[in-house]
């Protein structure tokens, strides 16, 4: 019964076009960057070696130069793809589960079958997971796909950049360097860290889901997502609320960076996971007890 | 009881202070074609509402098919197919799919079933094309065909006629007789169209102010008393003396008739009253109570 009504479910919404819309636009977005990435000739590096030494300036230079792959550009990306789209079209995809089947009226057609309220909400959470990770795998397969066949294979240079280590490093004068990952393990890792971007961004999913679920105009669920995500972004960015930072998810989003390190912090990690577990529930659970008690008068 | 479909028993509901629906106890017997009836803001939705699951009452009790809702909601859903208020579906599917999505929520159907159920209601030709390009009426059978794919016992239609031309109405008039017959489908229906509910239905209820009127067939319900219709002159006078010096109801007027049930004894009382006021009495004619004089009586009887 679960699994029918999941199928009916992807049925139903693959049908949409703007799915293939949601779709299209991160395939448009992913090869714009590529091709910036490549005309630009982006170096990510140097940005964070103004205090370094020169020698070291030039290593990292040079390094940035040789490994300059598919690889590279995939995992440069995928902080700007996991911070700031992938969340605002998990929004897309949540904030229209229930909302829109309430402006249709479809909702009374739904519940006056044999089904409960609980399995009929635990469908449709089940779908908004689903998607929400197939569009993230979908991501990461289109970056590293579109990197490998424009740019190539091979190893990837982890710059401590973007391991968020360098920026207090420089100022204090030392330089961490740079490492090395192999081809097989770079790629283990990518896929990695998309799975820990999906369940970050399944956050939004959620926020979404429970808006549509208590707001009956699916724009307004939307709205109200998007600005509570970037309102957050902006209370975790303000220096003298830094105390309020570790209740924000959104101080989190790229807690998948230390993925790439030489040895990953896999218990730090795992209670990153268990996180945002908590952040989910908390924010799926009001929206399910609403639903199951409220009269549809749709 | 036992034979009863659906039972209804001290049915309430509440939204905030107004009492939508007070107490209400309905049976509907296995086989029956059974209207609904009551007046706008009477509750009928409202109750189907709380039959189809919907919305849950403050107080009281729904069984369908010996089956308590609350205790066993899927159990008891399974018995019915509902078509409540304006049908909806998904407007970027094809009627098919529409059919297939929603039943997967009952059951597992196959093509041919949804086939079936399109062809009853005479759709199947259409069936592939998306429902945004569906008229009203084609929707509204739509509806009735989604209503039927479960295989319901009870089959429950909220104003099925709601927005339909005279060809529309025909057709859904046709229909329900027919889904009764052929299916042995129990059809619960509420319509504000009387002709309709007179034509198709086996038993009615009617409901005034959430409550619970009168419910019957209609040879219980409807008077033995024939109803007389005077054709007279200065009507408002007219009826204030038959109601003030007579005590007797007026069941309507317009602008040159009275209607009022009443014994065939008394029709000339009535008569020698009207002409011995200075009334000039153009037409007396003697017709048996339809559903609406009866409709108006008891739900005007209520208001006053």
């Amino acid at each position: 019964m679960f699994f029918r009504a999941l199928k009916c479910e992807l049925v139903k919404n693959l049908r949409k076009k703007r799915t293939f819309w949601a779709f299209a636009a991160v395939t448009a977005l992913v090869s714009v960057l590529l091709i910036g990435y490549v005309v630009s000739r982006f170096d990510p590096v140097s940005e964070y070696l103004r205090h370094a030494s020169p020698p070291e300036r030039a290593l990292a230079n040079m390094a940035v130069e040789a490994f300059g792959n598919g690889m590279l550009f995939a995992v440069l990306f995928m902080g700007l793809l996991g911070f700031a789209l992938m969340p605002v079209l998990a929004v897309a995809f949540g904030g229209e589960l229930i909302s829109s089947e309430i402006q249709l009226g479809t909702l009374r057609t739904a519940l006056t079958r044999p089904v409960t309220r609980l399995g009929f909400y635990m469908t449709k959470y089940a779908y908004a997971a689903l998607i929400t990770l197939g569009f993230v795998l979908f991501t990461a397969v289109l970056t590293y796909g579109l990197g490998v066949l424009f740019l190539g294979r091979g190893p990837l240079l982890v710059p401590a950049a973007l391991l968020g280590q360098v920026r207090g490093q420089v100022r204090s004068g030392t330089f961490p360097g740079l490492h090395v990952l192999s081809e097989q393990t770079a790629l283990a890792r990518f896929f990695v860290a998309y799975l820990l971007v999906a369940i970050a961004v399944m956050t939004m999913t959620t926020l979404s889901f429970t808006l549509s679920t208590l707001v009956k105009h699916t724009g307004a669920a939307m709205i109200i997502a998007i600005s509570t995500y970037f309102i957050l972004l902006i209370v975790a960015a303000v220096p003298w609320l830094e105390s309020w930072r570790p209740y924000l998810f959104v101080s989190k989003m790229t807690y998948w960076l230390p993925v790439f390190q030489p040895d990953p912090p896999v218990r730090q990690i795992w209670g990153d996971i268990g996180y945002f577990a908590l952040y989910n529930a908390a924010l799926f659970i009001p929206g399910l007890l609403v639903f199951l008690r409220r009269d549809v008068q749709c | 009881m036992g034979d009863a479909i659906l039972e209804t028993e001290g049915l309430t509901k509440r939204f905030g202070a107004r009492v939508a629906v007070d107490g209400l106890s309905l049976r509907v017997a296995r086989g029956d074609v059974f209207g609904f009836l009551g007046p706008n803001g009477a509750g009928k939705t409202t109750t189907i509402r709380m039959v189809t699951g919907l919305i849950r009452p403050n107080a009281g009790q729904i069984a369908i098919g010996g089956v308590r809702l609350r205790r066993s909601r899927r159990k008891a859903l399974r018995k019915v197919g509902a078509l409540v208020e304006t049908p909806a579906f998904h407007p970027h599917l094809s009627a098919r799919t529409n059919l297939a999505v929603f039943a997967s929520l009952s059951r597992r159907v196959d093509g041919k079933e949804l086939d079936e159920a399109l062809d009853t209601v005479g759709l199947l030709a259409r069936a592939g094309d998306k429902v945004k390009t569906y008229s009203h009426g084609m929707k509204q059978r739509l509806g009735i065909a989604c209503a039927l794919v479960p295989q319901p016992e009870l089959l429950v239609l909220d104003e099925p006629s709601d927005g339909l031309d005279p060809h529309g109405i025909k057709d859904v008039r046709d229909l329900i007789p027919s889904l009764a017959r052929e299916l042995g489908v129990t059809i619960f229906i509420s319509s504000h169209i009387l002709s309709e509910v007179e034509q198709t239905c086996s038993r009615l209820a009617i409901i005034d102010h959430g409550r619970l009127v009168t419910q019957g067939t209609m040879d219980e319900l409807r008077s033995a008393e024939p109803v007389v219709t005077f054709g007279v002159d200065r009507v408002a006078d007219a009826r204030r003396l038959i109601e003030e010096k007579l005590g007797l109801d007026v069941l309507s007027m317009d602008e040159t008739e009275l209607r009022l049930t009443l014994p065939h004894e008394r029709i000339a009382d009535v008569n020698t009253a009207l002409v011995s006021a200075g009334h000039r009495v153009h037409a007396i004619v003697t017709a048996r109570q339809s559903l609406e004089d009866l409709f108006l009586e008891l739900t005007e009887k209520s208001i006053r």
